[in-house]
């Protein structure tokens, strides 16, 4: 546990040790190891390069770079738009089991936190397994076009830009399929009562 | 001339290091609790316990700046008077001065750490101290500068060592930046609103930020590296000529790459293109510290095998190299765009201050506390253990925050054929990554079982050591000696200190002046003819947001790239922020950008949101805020805070100021109206969950207008 002991200094470094000490510190005088003297003007190469290329050739931009990317999603989603109309061929040739299963995961991940389990309503979504309805009728076709765009003024956030076309279908047929379903401390009705539709048969 | 040798007697003051040396285990052991217990607030939000200040956003700050300023700072103070004194050759300057110094910071500690679980706080990362206690930390600063550069020139050596050049370059470059970021006109007295706006403060803070890891975490700890490895290994240092170029190419452009924090954001892009470039430049720099720490083992490495003091030395070198690679990478805009707002960054940052600061320091106390109190080790076997559960623990962490950073980074920006996000929910992003969370948890809990470890075993060691004595000194004062024929101009500069000061300050100014002067000198960036300035119950809600600590887990800050636009909507202008005092751009998303909320959800579902989250989003991870909905808004001092902001230029009239209470209330009753109507109480009014709601709904509703105009500019100009 010495504390004064100088350096101990091998036989290869004998000529390059300095006459430097600092409490018992000596230092030798290594050349510069090459590979980093290369990394060294290699990053500063880099850096007067790329700044000539940004600020005098009009190199990468990010604005540029992000107004060109964003053209090219515009018109891939203009292609793939889903108009927002309902299609009720469409609907009913999708209508499966396996496609109400679909929508009621999509149900349970996005909906269930206003509308809770089976659709029987919370605080702040209406019972959806009633004949009651606050917004539309009842129908396939006005829930397709609540989920669709929302009622923002009722708490309900438009859903067209989160979910797929097809998971807006799906989980229109899981809300329609909701209708007579009884739940333990279901909300009472809001809005005006309707028949039951024939559109999911 | 052959004088007969002078010899003069002295003492070294090792009081004031071993009190530094308790400061810096005990702050340490406290952050570290506090860090993993934050790391499982993540994994398993109930921990947040409906407590205000359990919550993240309270405790993450605290577990930043206990690290940084508690844990490493004090070792830095116990090294720094250390190393000073021996290479030196003289006693401390003022030994008075240093009490004085430890105790206030100790109390800055406690106080500040108190302050900030009550919720007090400036909102800007690593900064978030008041400015009672910014104040205080300056006095200590100064303090410790006094003592430090005061023990320099009385030295009795010729020169100074490296070790020295980096203690020098510290003092300078944290007090430029501590001061120049904390200016604020207080509005309390633990309030205020700090001189710089929006682009402005984020230009300040993150060069402050930035250069706070380069100059309290790393300029410090070369030093320390200069004066522990050699003393530890026997060995001389590698290369003096290595020593030099690093030392000064390091701290000249170290300080131009704070904008790297701050790619894709709504600074100027020349800005951000300047701290790419000089954060590429800046990796060997980096680099050169780190060979000259390893190859000083040179001759050694058969003992690094087998003694602990060498292996955290060696590993913490190892790791300093490896965080000096991955900032440059992080810099590159494309990477950049990936990791940024993740995960990654927070890996980044922990192998950082894991893996360079704590293994440094732990090798440093494990050399130390045997030397200080004259005994051997207790356990060899159990620093052993030690060193082995730390770095697994630190590897755990270290890909886990990769795996979880590259996962959430690639879900966020992913596009299906049509055009639309592949995962548009969030929350789905956030529980992908839970496992992750639960890894780094566990890993966390390992390096803090190390600590532990080595606190009972530096106890153990205190416990068996003999009763101090005062050791005498002597040597020969060379601080006048001629300089020797043929000496380097450097050589002669070693000498100089006054002037090798003065040469650090100037290295460090350039990029300071160049990279942050522009955006402070013009208006562009804090006038607006179109962004409406917050309405006294909107600034009253702003000011909740800071204070909770929203920023920890959300951004304001829209990148302009397609993924971005189509989650949030348009991207984020500079000229939105011109009223932020301070800006709340944040750096992680735990949770979503929160730049466009406003209007996006109406009054009730944010009051049930910040009630219970999982009521609206029933996968959140967020903490509940019930407080929020019992405790009353500060009214009475938003006359103060508008008169305040009215002189810093934000457009209130004189009847606004007057009225600024009735004002606010006005408004609140507004929204609690519309809460009524839901079957919410009407005595929410005064409360706080409806200020910040008011101010949730403003957020981002300048953004039509602004594109409107940016619309009618290219027209007229085409």
């Amino acid at each position: 546990m010495k504390n004064d002991e100088k350096s101990k200094i091998l036989d290869d470094e004998k000529n390059i040790v300095l006459d430097h000490d600092y409490d018992a510190i000596q230092e030798l005088d290594h050349p510069l190891p090459s590979w980093w003297v290369m990394t060294f003007y290699g990053g500063i190469f880099f850096a007067i390069i790329y700044s000539v290329y940004f600020f005098f050739m009009g190199g990468f931009s990010i604005e540029k770079d992000f107004q060109e990317k964003m053209t090219k999603i515009k018109e891939l989603r203009s292609e793939f738009a889903s108009e927002g109309d309902f299609n009720l061929a469409f609907y009913q040739e999708l209508l499966t089991d396996q496609v109400i299963a679909q929508g009621e995961e999509i149900y349970n991940i996005n909906c269930i936190a206003c509308h809770l389990e089976n659709g029987k309503g919370g605080d702040i979504g209406p019972n959806l397994a009633d004949n009651f309805w606050k917004n539309g009728d009842g129908s396939a076709e006005s829930i397709y076009e609540i989920v669709y765009n929302g009622r923002l003024e009722a708490g309900m956030p438009p859903w067209a830009d989160i979910l797929q076309p097809e998971e807006l279908y799906a989980v229109t047929a899981y809300v329609r399929s909701l209708r007579g379903v009884e739940s333990e401390g279901a909300k009472g009705p809001e809005g005006q009562e309707y028949p039951v539709p024939a559109d999911n048969e | 001339m052959n004088h007969p040798k002078q010899l003069e007697q002295f003492q070294y003051d090792d009081q004031i290091v071993k009190n530094f040396i308790f400061a810096t285990v005990f702050w340490g052991l406290a952050s570290l609790l506090a860090g993993v217990y934050i790391a499982f607030e993540l994994a398993y939000w109930k921990l947040n316990m409906e407590t205000a200040w359990l919550t993240f956003g309270r405790l993450r700050p605290l577990h930043t700046n206990a690290a940084i300023f508690a844990f490493v700072g004090n070792a830095m103070f116990a090294g720094i008077y250390y190393s000073t004194q021996r290479l030196c050759k003289a006693s401390l300057y003022a030994p008075l001065l240093a009490r004085m110094h430890f105790w206030l910071w100790q109390l800055i500690i406690a106080l500040g750490g108190l302050s900030l679980l009550l919720g007090f706080t400036d909102g800007k990362e690593y900064a978030e101290l008041t400015w009672p206690f910014d104040i205080a930390i300056a006095v200590s600063w100064v303090i410790f500068s006094v003592n430090t550069l005061g023990t320099v020139f009385i030295r009795r050596e010729k020169h100074i060592f490296v070790a020295i050049w980096f203690y020098i370059a510290t003092l300078i470059t944290v007090a430029l930046l501590h001061i120049v970021n904390a200016i604020v006109i207080p509005v309390g007295w633990l309030e205020s609103y700090p001189v710089y706006a929006g682009v402005q403060d984020a230009v300040v803070q993150w060069w402050y930020g930035h250069n706070a890891v380069a100059f309290f975490l790393t300029t410090p700890f070369l030093g320390l590296m200069y004066y522990f490895i050699p003393k530890a290994a026997n060995r001389p240092v590698y290369s003096y000529r290595l020593s030099i170029i690093h030392f000064w190419s390091l701290i000249f452009i170290y300080i131009w790459a704070g904008p790297h924090h701050l790619l894709y954001s709504a600074i100027p892009e020349w800005a951000q293109t300047l701290g790419m470039v000089f954060s590429i430049a800046l990796w060997a720099p980096s680099w050169g510290g780190m060979i000259n720490g390893l190859m000083t083992l040179r001759g050694a490495w058969d003992r690094v095998r087998k003694e602990p003091v060498l292996k955290f030395m060696a590993t913490a070198v190892t790791f300093y190299g490896m965080a000096t690679f991955e900032g440059p990478l992080l810099s590159i805009k494309s990477v950049n765009y990936l990791a940024h707002f993740t995960d990654w960054i927070v890996g980044h940052v922990h192998s950082g201050t894991i893996g360079w600061n704590y293994m440094l320091i732990c090798g440093i106390l494990y050399y130390l506390v045997p030397r200080l109190y004259k005994q051997d080790l207790f356990s060899q076997r159990l620093a052993n253990i030690h060193f082995w559960t730390a770095t697994i623990g630190l590897l755990l962490y270290i890909v886990s925050m990769w795996s979880a950073g590259i996962t959430q980074g690639l879900m966020w920006q992913a596009i299906n054929e049509q055009g639309s996000l592949t995962y548009p929910n969030f929350v789905e992003t956030v529980l992908r990554i839970i496992p992750m969370y639960w890894i780094r948890a566990f890993g966390g809990v390992l390096v803090l079982v190390g600590f532990i470890l080595m606190i009972y075993n530096l106890l153990k060691t205190i416990n068996a050591a003999p009763a101090a004595v005062t050791e005498n000194f002597q040597a020969e004062n060379q601080r006048h000696q001629a300089d020797h024929q043929g000496d380097s101009a450097h050589r002669k500069l070693e000498g100089m200190p006054a002037v090798f000061a003065a040469l650090s300050l100037i290295a460090v100014l350039v990029g300071s002046i160049i990279s942050i002067v522009p955006m402070l000198t013009t208006d562009r960036f804090t006038v607006s003819d179109i962004v409406k300035p917050y309405t006294p119950l909107e600034l009253a809600g702003r000011d909740i947001y800071v204070s909770e600590g929203c920023y920890t887990c959300h951004s304001q800050m829209v990148r302009p790239s397609p993924s971005e636009v189509l989650r949030y909507g348009e991207h984020s202008r500079a000229e939105e922020s011109v009223y932020d005092r301070p800006f709340q751009w944040g750096s992680r998303r735990i949770g979503p950008d929160l730049a466009r909320v406003g209007g996006k959800y109406n009054h009730i579902w944010h009051y049930k949101h910040m009630e219970d989250p999982r009521s609206v989003i029933s996968q959140s991870i967020m903490p509940s805020y019930p407080w929020l909905i019992t405790e009353k808004t500060d009214l009475a001092s938003l006359r103060r805070k508008l008169q305040v902001l009215k002189k810093m230029g934000h457009p209130y009239t004189e009847e606004e100021i007057e009225y600024a209470q009735e004002l606010a209330l006005e408004q609140a009753q507004d929204i609690a109206n519309e809460l009524n109507q839901s079957g919410i109480s009407s005595e929410v009014v005064d409360k706080k969950i409806v200020a910040l709601i008011a101010y949730l709904q403003k957020l981002g509703t300048d953004i039509e207008d602004i594109v409107n105009k940016e619309q009618h500019k290219d027209l007229t100009y085409d």
